[in-house]
């Protein structure tokens, strides 16, 4: 297993979260769903269950305590980030819950906190300059856009209507292909750094097949409902496989 | 303001190792931990040439932490154990480091750093070195300290008190007079991995 396993567990399933909540504010429901609070119920617990993982990458959680001090170490930017967004998506789901809906600029808020919660995780690796593998620009496409095709892909299978509208297939598809894109560029990278790139490729092919399952969908030639959770879970496998990949680059 | 620093004058280091075996007595270092490493410009094997027969050179690069005005290692510890003196030495406080491993993602110098994995071993029964040398332990990261506790009580690094070759130059680069600034006076040097930012007071006189 990857030393990193915490690290791992917290980026993808937090990712999840705020990737679908982020989406979800910018392309919302033309007319309100059932159960609004299903989708921030979600995220919050996707968060909830990374926050969960995160202090074990110090070995002992209550050192956590003692990292939320340190405001120039990443794991406390990250705790910072995520707290910000935690806080929005619990008005949001307390809204949703008690008056059906929750203000579209509450949500914006909770996708701008979600947007730098994904920068603040790529940077982690980003300053890593002992890893070549990390330490460059081509992270940050991997985390936003990874984060942003797998939360598209899971806000589809939660909202019935997503699947029924042309502008948001539109736009999952172009994450799912976008973030194919920065798992192969990631991988020319790591390639030439000399670091195992197979992970990322297979990742990238994986998310690509999460985009062609978009397109069955979109042309009718797919149940939306079946075809949602089948482009989920190719493109969740895809990011998971990637950022597993990355990860294993780290032999400290 | 004191802010100490040290010049390898690399055309008078011959590659003897004296500096890490000095260093690894008087840190009382366990086994597979070294503070400073004396790299061969040929590559991983020591004393290995660069270029292709007959057109060989030999050229070494003791290589050891940086003690950097703006070290990459001290923003990341999530603890606050990687600490910065006053003048300028970049230590870590073992009580407080957790072995996260953080502060060796963030350097850019390869292999300064040593993690403790497990209780430390040694290949001597009997502790060597300094009776002030810092206690190992496992679960931490160690580096080197440009002796910290030897520079305390007036006295200079280990490696630069046996080196054979006097490529070694230390002190206060503030200070015009002293022997490090008089060292780099009119001399060509490089450091290590400018383009990091982390402003390195190590100088590699060339």
């Amino acid at each position: 297993m990857i030393s990193e396993f915490p690290l791992f567990c917290f980026t993808t399933l937090a990712g999840l979260g705020i990737g679908a909540y982020a989406v979800n504010a910018v392309l919302p429901s033309e007319k309100e769903p059932r159960r609004t609070w299903l989708l921030p119920l979600v995220c919050l617990a996707l968060l909830a269950v990374g926050l969960l993982c995160l202090p074990l990458h110090l070995g002992r959680p209550e050192r956590m305590l003692i990292a939320l001090t340190q405001p120039g170490a990443m794991i406390a930017q990250e705790a910072y980030w995520a707290a910000a967004f935690g806080v929005v998506a619990l008005i949001d789901l307390i809204l949703s819950k008690t008056k059906g809906t929750a203000p579209r600029a509450l949500r914006i808020v909770g996708a701008i906190a979600a947007l730098g919660l994904m920068c603040v995780m790529a940077n982690a690796y980003y300053v890593s300059l002992g890893i070549a593998a990390w330490a460059s620009w081509q992270t940050f496409p991997v985390y936003v856009l990874g984060d942003l095709a797998m939360g598209a892909a899971l806000v589809m299978a939660l909202r019935a209507d997503a699947a029924e509208n042309a502008g948001f297939m539109w736009a999952a598809l172009v994450l799912a292909v976008a973030a194919a894109a920065s798992f192969a560029l990631e991988a020319a990278h790591f390639a030439s750094v000399g670091a195992d790139a197979t992970l990322l490729i297979v990742g990238a092919v994986v998310a690509v097949a999460g985009g062609a399952v978009l397109l069955t969908v979109k042309y009718g030639k797919l149940s939306a409902k079946t075809g949602s959770w089948m482009a989920f879970a190719c493109l969740f496998v895809g990011v998971a496989l990637a950022r597993y990949g990355f990860y294993a680059a780290c032999v400290l | 303001m004191t802010r100490y620093g040290m010049a390898i004058d690399t055309r008078r280091c011959f590659g003897c190792q004296t500096c890490s075996v000095a260093c690894k007595m008087a840190n009382n270092l366990p086994k597979g931990v070294i503070y400073n490493h004396v790299y061969s410009s040929g590559g991983d094997i020591p004393d290995m040439a660069e270029g292709t027969w007959p057109n060989l050179s030999l050229s070494y690069q003791p290589t050891a932490c940086q003690h950097c005005d703006n070290p990459s290692c001290l923003h990341v510890c999530p603890t606050g154990a990687t600490q910065k003196r006053d003048d300028g030495i970049v230590w870590v406080d073992p009580d407080l480091c957790i072995g996260c491993r953080s502060c060796i993602m963030a350097c850019p110098y390869e292999g300064v750093r040593t993690m403790i994995e497990d209780d430390p071993e040694y290949y001597l029964d009997v502790v060597v070195g300094e009776a002030d040398a810092p206690q190992h332990q496992r679960g931490v990261v160690e580096k080197c300290t440009f002796c910290m506790n030897l520079i305390d009580r007036g006295e200079v690094p280990a490696c630069m008190q046996l080196c054979p070759g006097r490529a070694r130059y230390w002190g206060d680069l503030d200070d015009p007079d002293s022997e490090i600034s008089q060292a780099i006076a009119g001399r060509e040097y490089e450091k290590l991995r400018e383009d990091a930012g982390t402003e390195p007071n190590t100088y590699y006189l060339i």
